[in-house]
């Protein structure tokens, strides 16, 4: 069982939530759940309807698009994060390698969440727009 | 009375109080000024003699100049009701010191001259209070429907007064008429502080919020670029301008004849009462009768020939026969002219600019054009009669003069007019409220129809809007095309605007749209037919009773307006009954779930627009609906009924995960109405913290002065987290309702908390980081050195945002106490990255605030800022003297329970903890992050012991 706390301590490594404070951190992790999954288990698969992002507290989550490996999400690591965002179906599919703990942010959780603290959407913005300017700063570098 | 007021002027029952009212009004202002201006007229021609006029009307320009500038001043300052009170006391107190001078036989030229010009500025500034008044009495569509009858009192005011001058100057003296004009204004004042509170108050801080939005954009251009912009504005301008040149000569030649025929300073009272009277029913007949009928007959352009052509022929009769009826009959031609045909076709050769321009025109028209031009027909006086001598009958050539003029800007004008109106449609540019198109003018028509026919949607329904309150026959064929067009909103509208054409024109098409795929559409086509057929209660009654739901549903919608809105109605139909009925056909007998839930939908909205108590429970039930989608619903329909049977179920909503929003607006509905329960819900100890927060931020959503004082009653017990809600809500009422009363001495009293607080968690700050230990001090077996630092900073970091938020919420009571722009732009700068900006903001505290409050908000603003200069207040503790244990035992004792669960975890890493009994208690804590922590520190030291 993990505390408020203690699931803050790990939702502040997700880098969407790098403006956002704590206290609003803490927000968040009140609506997170604590999910255990066993090895071989697909968390969501490839063209899912997109309802939650996770968190890995541990063990760990093999991230593949057509057998190809996109990455491995250990402990801290997050995954399905655009799913707070968008309607697209999932890209990747997302199968459990070794017996693992998942933080789960349910998308119409979050989303009611954001409607009664605007502070929230606030940092979410702020932060987005950041990723922005950095996308836009770094391709016009990359142009000759 | 009221079927009256209905039938001729269009007034509806709620609007009647005010509507009368500000007839009183404007009807006393006219009347005293058709008073003083005789009275103004006969002093002036007696005592300085017809040759001091044109010294006069140059005169008259500068003042208005400077006292038009100083009024705008006065009114970006005072508030309207306080400023037109201070105007009409000042008017009363001048006319009366008149009186005095007057009633003392003292003639002397200065009292003649500061007597014409208070006059004339008078006038112009009463009427235009007025106005500004009745902008915020009535909205723009209120206004588009009343301002007519309001002006008839103007007419009427202006008959009363000129007869009663010209009945009472020869009998009680002239001067003496100056006490009538006393006495009305008195009224005038009386009836303005009811007004005030009628409803202009509310308007006028509401709109005073949208004011302080748009001014910024406002402010940033030059208002006497615009006529350089546009062409079609300076051909304004020159019109006018000319026209005012023209009028002063005008008044001229009618004075100096006048004064020629008529000696006696009483008669001539008496006669220019009786002129200027006969000028007000003159105008009204053309303004009734003629008007309409040469706009459109003519067109925009050639009706405003009218008035040059007849000041034309007037000056070439006083040129011929220069004798007292010609004086009058160019007076009369010019005066009627002016009002009726000319200023119709003023007004509508100005609609197509977009509003905001023609706002900041209107100031450079009123003030400069005005001025100057009656400032240079002074001085052409001068010209021509000192120095070429011309006698009052030859100025009729120079007026030959300048009608020419007045006529080529007319020619001028018409491509630019028709242009005008082209583009304005194709940018979406003119106000349709507050105008009133001329739906015959041929370019209008033209214009209209052609986008009516086209294909963009958008413009579409933005022509629409101009024709909501018309019912002219040219545009049947077009709407009759539109019913079948493929977008709803446009269906829609047309069947909004045929309501009020003649009954059945437009059936066969609306009858087909009963089965249309929109709802909205079904409904107000059914409304259309209940309307439109003699049996159209029949055919309601058959429709609620048709076999097809959505044919059944939209009439039952459309049984639901009218119930609410026709007491008729509901004698003939009993929407209970057909309500039973139609749950009975259709909603008992449904066994498929998709369908009962879209039924439901339908049903909370019949019962919101129904608003009949006999149908309450069956929503109070749906209230209660498992599928949240129909729970929202039932909640918007509760808000609309407004009834306080519904309080208890809303105000548990706001503890609802998802809906919880819509409770809030729900309630925010009832308005003054909820304020009571919802105060009475908040003394309890057993509600939900999200309950608790949500009626808290209901209240901040209703502009009431007891909204404030439930605020502020349940910030001096809140916790942090609900005080930081409180002062937003109370910084959001503020903002949105600025006439609202703010207690000083309790926002300083909060401040002083606030800043406190500030301090005591600068100390713990400072402590913990001077102090804390980097690396666990003493290692325990549920130690890790990563966790251990991370907990630290997690505290730290919250420390750091508290002292933010503290900042920001000190901010947020100090735009209570001073002005709310200021201080958010104080901290904006304060936060921001320039230290230019920064120092302006502190320089700009020091001479705003002062005592002890001025050193505690500078000293904390110096620690935000990073400041050398930074030290703790005396009567603050610096907390030398604590240690870092110290510190985190303080913590604890925080109503800041977020900042209480950092502390416990940084306690559970460390894994002592004296005394114990401290987290012992925690743990029966009504916080769940605190309990959770308490638990857990408590698990763990007592696991480690």
């Amino acid at each position: 069982m993990f505390t408020t706390v203690e699931k803050v301590l790990f939702l502040q490594d997700v880098d969407i939530f790098e403006q956002t404070s704590t206290e609003d951190i803490a927000r968040i992790a009140a609506i997170t759940d604590v999910i255990s999954f066993k090895t071989d288990m697909d968390i969501f698969h490839e063209g899912d309807v997109p309802d939650s992002m996770y968190v890995v507290l541990d063990g760990k989550v093999r991230i593949h698009k057509d057998n190809q490996l996109v990455m491995i999400a250990g402990a801290k690591d997050f995954f399905g994060t655009w799913a707070l965002f968008d309607d697209e179906p999932r890209i990747v599919t997302a199968t459990v390698i070794e017996e693992c703990h998942v933080l789960r942010l349910d998308r119409s959780d979050f989303y009611d969440l954001l409607a009664d603290h605007t502070g929230i959407t606030q940092s979410l913005l702020k932060n987005l727009s950041q990723r922005l300017r950095r996308l836009i700063a770094s391709v016009s570098v990359d142009r000759p | 009375m009221n079927r009256l007021l209905l039938k001729f002027f269009n007034i509806q029952r709620d609007e009647r109080g005010n509507a009368l009212i500000m007839f009183a009004y404007i009807f006393l202002v006219i009347a005293s000024i058709l008073i003083v201006k005789p009275v103004r007229n006969a002093l002036f021609l007696t005592h300085a003699g017809v040759e001091q006029l044109p010294y006069v009307f140059i005169l008259v320009a500068c003042f208005a100049v400077g006292i038009t500038y100083l009024q705008a001043q006065v009114a970006t300052r005072i508030r309207l009701n306080r400023h037109i009170l201070f105007f009409l006391s000042i008017s009363i107190g001048l006319f009366f010191t008149f009186w005095i001078i007057f009633q003392k036989g003292d003639y002397s030229p200065w009292a003649i001259y500061l007597f014409y010009i208070w006059v004339a500025l008078f006038s112009v500034i009463a009427t235009s209070n007025f106005w500004l008044l009745a902008n915020y009495v009535f909205d723009a569509r209120q206004a588009k429907r009343l301002f007519g009858f309001i002006g008839a009192g103007a007419i009427a005011g202006g008959i009363f007064g000129g007869y009663l001058t010209n009945l009472l100057a020869n009998w009680i003296g002239s001067i003496n008429m100056l006490l009538f004009c006393v006495l009305f204004l008195g009224i005038c004042a009386i009836i303005v502080v009811r007004i005030w509170e009628r409803g202009a108050r509310a308007n006028y801080s509401e709109r005073l919020v949208l004011s302080k939005k748009v001014s910024a954009i406002e402010r940033s251009t030059n208002p006497f670029q615009i006529f350089f912009r546009s062409r079609h504005l300076a051909y304004i301008a020159g019109i006018i301008g000319v026209g005012v040149i023209v009028a002063n000569l005008v008044d001229y030649q009618f004075n100096a004849i006048v004064s020629q025929s008529i000696l006696d300073e009483d008669k001539l009272t008496a006669f220019f009462g009786f002129w200027l009277s006969n000028l007000s029913i003159l105008s009204l007949a053309i303004q009734i009768f003629l008007t309409g009928r040469i706009t459109k007959t003519f067109g925009v352009i050639a009706s405003l020939i009218f008035l040059p052509l007849g000041i034309f022929l007037g000056a070439g009769c006083v040129l011929v026969l220069p004798a007292l009826w010609s004086a009058v009959f160019i007076k009369v031609t010019e005066g009627s002219f002016k009002q009726s045909i000319n200023r119709a076709s003023l007004e509508l050769l100005a609609l197509p600019i977009p509003s905001d321009i023609k706002t900041q025109s209107k100031t450079v028209i009123d003030v400069f054009i005005d001025s100057l031009a009656t400032g240079i027909g002074g001085i052409l006086l001068v010209v021509v009669i000192r120095f070429l001598g011309f006698s009052a009958q030859e100025i009729g050539l120079l007026i030959f003069v300048l009608v020419a003029l007045w006529i080529y800007f007319i020619r001028l004008i018409k491509p630019e007019y028709v242009d005008a109106f082209r583009q304005a449609i194709k940018k979406r540019s003119v106000a349709f409220e507050d105008q009133t198109i001329n739906l015959d003018d041929a370019a209008v028509f033209e214009s209209l129809s052609a986008v009516l026919l086209g294909d963009n949607e958008k413009q579409i329904l933005y022509v629409l809007r101009f024709l909501e309150n018309s019912t002219n026959p040219k545009y049947v064929p077009i709407l009759k095309k539109l019913l079948s067009h493929t977008s709803d909103e446009i269906r829609l509208q047309v069947l909004k605007i045929i309501q009020r054409f003649e009954k059945d024109q437009f059936l066969p098409e609306v009858q087909s749209l009963i089965g249309d795929a929109n709802r909205d559409v079904q409904v107000m086509a059914i409304r259309y037919i209940y309307h439109a057929t003699v049996d159209g209660e029949e055919q309601l009654l058959s429709l609620i009773q048709n076999s097809d739901f959505r044919v059944c549903t939209a009439a039952m919608l459309c049984a639901a307006q009218l119930n609410r809105e026709d007491s008729q109605f509901r004698k003939k139909i009993d929407v209970q009954q057909a309500f039973d009925r139609f749950v009975h056909s259709f909603y008992e007998n449904e066994e498929n779930p998709d369908k009962r839930r879209l039924m439901k939908l339908n049903l909370a909205d019949i019962i919101g627009i129904a608003k009949d108590p006999g149908l309450y429970p069956f929503l109070q039930d749906l209230l209660k609906d498992k599928a949240l989608d129909v729970v929202e619903v039932a909640i918007a329909n509760a808000g609309l009924t407004q009834d306080p049977v519904f309080i208890p179920d809303l105000v548990n909503h706001l503890n609802t995960t998802h809906v919880r929003y819509y409770a809030r607006s729900a309630l925010s509905r009832y308005g003054k109405n909820a304020i009571e329960p919802l105060r009475a819900i908040l003394t309890r100890q057993d509600i939900h913290p999200r309950i608790r927060r949500g009626i808290l931020r209901t209240l901040s959503s209703i502009g009431e002065q007891s909204s404030v004082e439930s605020l502020f009653d349940h910030l001096e017990r809140a916790d942090f987290n609900l005080r930081s809600v409180i002062v937003h809500s109370l910084s959001k009422l503020r903002s949105k309702f600025p006439l609202l009363r703010f207690e000083r001495k309790r926002i300083e009293n909060l401040i002083d908390v606030e800043v406190s607080r500030y301090f005591d968690n600068l100390t713990v700050l400072t402590v913990l980081r001077t102090q804390c230990p980097l690396k666990i001090p003493e290692p325990h077996i549920h130690s890790s050195e990563a966790q251990y630092t991370k907990v630290r900073e997690l505290l730290l970091a919250t420390l750091e945002e508290r002292l933010r938020d503290s900042l920001e919420m000190i901010f947020d009571l100090l735009g209570l106490r001073y002005s709310q722009r200021d201080m958010s732009n104080v901290l904006q700068a304060i936060e921001g990255p320039y230290a230019t900006q920064k120092a302006n903001a502190l320089e700009f505290l020091e001479n705003t605030m002062s005592g002890r409050l001025k050193d505690d908000i500078m000293a904390i603003l110096d620690y935000s800022m990073g400041r050398e200069t930074f030290f703790f207040p005396e009567s603050m503790d610096s907390g030398k003297q604590l240690t870092y244990v110290d510190a985190l035992r303080s913590l604890l004792d925080q109503d800041d329970y977020w900042i209480v669960g950092c502390a416990l975890h940084l306690i559970a890493e460390l894994g002592r903890f004296e005394p114990l009994w401290m987290i012992e208690n925690l743990r029966r804590h009504h916080d769940d992050v605190v309990r959770e922590s308490a638990d857990y520190v408590y698990a763990r030291i007592i696991e480690d012991a």
